[in-house]
């Protein structure tokens, strides 16, 4: 299977503070990839790494764009929807920066934004959406654009329970009509195996994968058990 | 609404009973006020000058606001530049306009290029400081996603700095207009011909103390209009100032 995304001994400072050293992975196409690790240990930079927020200080990043206009776009821990745009242009937003033709913008908005129940609030503004709506929108923003990879950087963390549910369906129901991989961080357990094909344990100071875990070669109980044996230690 | 009208009412009261016990021609009473209010409108001098302040307010605040915003969003946008541009408006900021009337009667005279220039002066730097802090600090939330979505340089300040730094540019305008007005009234004071700060110098000449006390009342009504107009102005262009997810 192709390689979306390559890192190869990457590493990465604030400053003097080490905070990533000797990453090194891969992301194949089609797969959802879950890099999973404690609060505070680097997670959204490594995720702000790929989306070409932060440039590493040392090492290899490639995005391969496998046939997309673009490599990746990021969905974030909160919808950080623009308040002055109506859920239309906060889409339309994305689209003219990644300079989609014009004539392709209503079929893009209204096929996504189906999926996810919200076609009758294109509308809408954003202060009248409630918070799981908006990140259901911050997910078709993200998509309309075709990536080649989704980038989540803990985007049900500012859920409720029955919200954050209705975000999982929704976005295994994008996924699969799109085909786009998927890249998420999480530091909760139940969510990496709900979500991920494989999952990366990201664990020391600076941080580096410890281990990968492929979900679909064993039962879900053995994989928790690994993981947490993995974090544990 | 009531709650306000109430208070104006107490606010004639308290009034009325203090000019009572001060029994003097200089303290005059609410009842003698409107009379000196109808015949200046009568007369038609109320409304010529209060014509007059405005009509210098709307120049000298329109050269404000269209310097203000121009140059405070460069200052805000570029870093080194624009903070030491930002460090010697700050010197200058806190200097009054009514400072400023000598020397602008010096450099353009008496009549209503000094007026302008003290207007301008009041209302510029609450304009300048305003939309270059606004600028210079555009919410990195908003930015971050302008990056992630590879959007141009020109896109980004189009569509998210402009619109994130509105609510400022609306509030620095909104101060700049009351200081412009109070402005306007500080330079027809000693530098001008007709409106309704000389309209109180008149008076005081002639010890028309009720008429005076009308002019007063006067500018504080088209005041606080101004200060209404824009608090709507800005409610109905900014009405995602409150909302954010």
């Amino acid at each position: 299977m192709a390689e979306v995304i390559r890192i190869e001994n990457l590493s990465f400072s604030y400053g003097d503070k080490p905070v990533l050293d000797g990453v090194d992975f891969a992301v194949e196409e089609g797969r959802a990839t879950v890099i999973l690790g404690p609060s505070g240990i680097g997670k959204s930079t490594l995720l702000k790494l790929m989306a070409g927020l932060l440039e590493p200080t040392t090492g290899r990043l490639e995005v391969r764009s496998q046939g997309s206009a673009v490599g990746t776009r990021m969905v974030f821990q909160t919808p950080r929807l623009f308040p002055w745009l109506s859920v239309r242009k906060n889409l339309t937003f994305a689209l003219r920066a990644a300079k989609v033709p014009r004539e392709q913008w209503d079929q893009r908005i209204e096929n996504l934004m189906d999926k996810v129940g919200l076609l009758g609030e294109l509308d809408l503004s954003v202060a009248e959406l409630s918070i799981g709506m908006a990140q259901r929108v911050a997910l078709v923003r993200s998509l309309v654009c075709e990536p080649s990879v989704l980038l989540l950087d803990e985007p049900f963390s500012s859920l409720d329970p029955k919200r954050r549910r209705q975000l999982q369906d929704d976005l295994s129901s994008l996924v699969s009509f799109t085909g786009v991989s998927v890249v998420m961080v999480t530091h909760d357990i139940e969510e990496a195996l709900e979500v991920g094909d494989q999952i990366l344990i990201l664990s020391g100071q600076p941080a580096r994968i410890i281990s990968t875990i492929t979900v679909a070669d064993q039962p879900v109980d053995e994989a928790r058990k690994l993981i947490e044996e993995h974090l544990l230690r | 609404m009531l709650r306000r009208l109430v208070a104006i009412l107490v606010a004639v009261l308290v009034w009325h009973t203090a000019a009572s016990l001060a029994d003097s021609v200089i303290f005059p009473a609410p009842v003698d006020c409107v009379t000196a209010a109808q015949r200046a409108v009568e007369n038609g001098s109320l409304v010529a000058n209060a014509k007059a302040s405005l009509a210098r307010v709307a120049t000298g605040y329109a050269i404000a606001a269209l310097f203000g915003v121009l140059l405070g969003a460069l200052s805000g946008i570029t870093a080194v530049v624009g903070l030491g541009f930002r460090d010697v408006l700050e010197l200058l900021r806190p200097i009054p306009p009514i400072a400023w009337v000598p020397i602008a009667i010096l450099w353009f005279g008496l009549g209503d290029s000094s007026a302008w220039f003290v207007v301008f002066l009041g209302a510029f730097f609450p304009i300048f400081i305003q939309v270059s802090h606004a600028f210079a600090n555009c919410p990195e939330e908003h930015l971050e996603v302008a990056r992630a979505y590879e959007a141009s340089p020109m896109a980004t300040f189009l569509w998210v700095r402009i619109p994130a730094a509105a609510p400022d540019i609306a509030q620095g305008l909104r101060i700049g207009l009351g200081l412009a007005w109070t402005s306007v009234i500080a330079a027809e004071l000693v530098g001008v011909k007709n409106g309704l700060g000389d309209r109180i110098q008149q008076l005081r000449y002639v010890a028309d103390y009720e008429g005076m006390v009308v002019c007063m009342i006067a500018i504080g009504l088209l005041g606080w209009s101004m200060t209404a107009f824009a608090n709507l102005a800005q409610r109905w262009f900014i009405p995602w100032q409150k909302s954010s997810v």
